[in-house]
């Protein structure tokens, strides 16, 4: 990717709060993008840490596009019809 | 201090995200090694609001009432939304996959059900929803609430229009 391109120049990570995980640039803690909220009923670890996952491959891997290219789901999604 | 920044966060208004209260920063990976910091007051909140700088990210004329676009301001991409003439800013980047997300090419409304109207479904937010070009996640641009997992929501920035220049405030 062009650096120009990038929509976060550097690598994301997340930081954990009492209450939340947000998102933030790597080089910067203070400077968040996304927060999640914490619930017993929602994975907000999980949904934080693949956003960061997701986007650090991205860079690494040089990829403008997305892991799922859109409109796609896994085979599984759909039952069996036979 | 890693709640400066973060009190962006407490604006977000019908309660699904409450305020967090002390702000304990935890680097990544390091979770339970809270590092103690004091609590701001209404005064250092208020001086930390101010140095946050304000960026010219072009002229009004730019962002016609309805009309979005992304620019980039410092080292992140951020999309300026002008719904009716009020300006909102989101980051240009969607939780799911990372898609950027304020390069959708138009806004929308969204169906909403309550209990005050027997929930029977209406149009709502008019001009005011955003999806994610790659996998179609929605998005309230005021308050940057998800609208399929109410748990996630965007940083909001503050845009602010001055002498015929549209600045955002990071």
């Amino acid at each position: 990717m062009d650096e120009l391109d990038l929509q976060v120049v550097g690598k994301l990570a997340v930081v954990e709060e009492e209450a939340a995980f947000f998102v933030v640039r790597a080089d910067d803690l203070d400077d968040w993008l996304v927060r999640v909220e914490k619930a017993s009923d929602f994975p907000a670890r999980e949904w934080a840490e693949n956003m960061v996952h997701v986007y650090n491959r991205r860079l690494s891997q040089q990829s403008a596009g997305p892991p799922t290219p859109p409109g796609t789901r896994p085979g599984s999604y759909h039952p069996d019809l036979e | 201090m890693a709640s400066k920044a973060r009190k962006d966060n407490e604006e977000f208004e019908n309660g699904a995200f409450a305020p967090t209260g002390p702000h304990d920063q935890h680097s990544p990976g390091e979770a339970g090694a809270a590092r103690q910091e004091p609590v701001p007051d209404e005064a250092d909140l208020a001086a930390m609001a101010r140095e946050r700088k304000e960026h010219v990210v072009g002229d009004v004329s730019d962002f016609s009432e309805g009309s979005h676009r992304v620019v980039t301001v410092g080292r992140r991409q951020i999309g300026i939304f002008n719904i009716n003439g009020e300006f909102f800013g989101l980051p240009n980047v969607c939780p799911h996959q990372t898609g950027p997300l304020c390069e959708g090419k138009t806004t929308t409304g969204t169906l909403m059900a309550n209990e005050e109207n027997d929930w029977k479904f209406e149009w709502a937010y008019e001009g005011e929803i955003v999806a994610c070009p790659w996998h179609g996640l929605e998005y309230h641009i005021p308050t940057g609430r998800c609208l399929a997992f109410s748990n996630i929501k965007l940083r909001t920035y503050e845009v602010l229009v001055e002498d015929g220049k549209v600045k955002v405030r990071v």
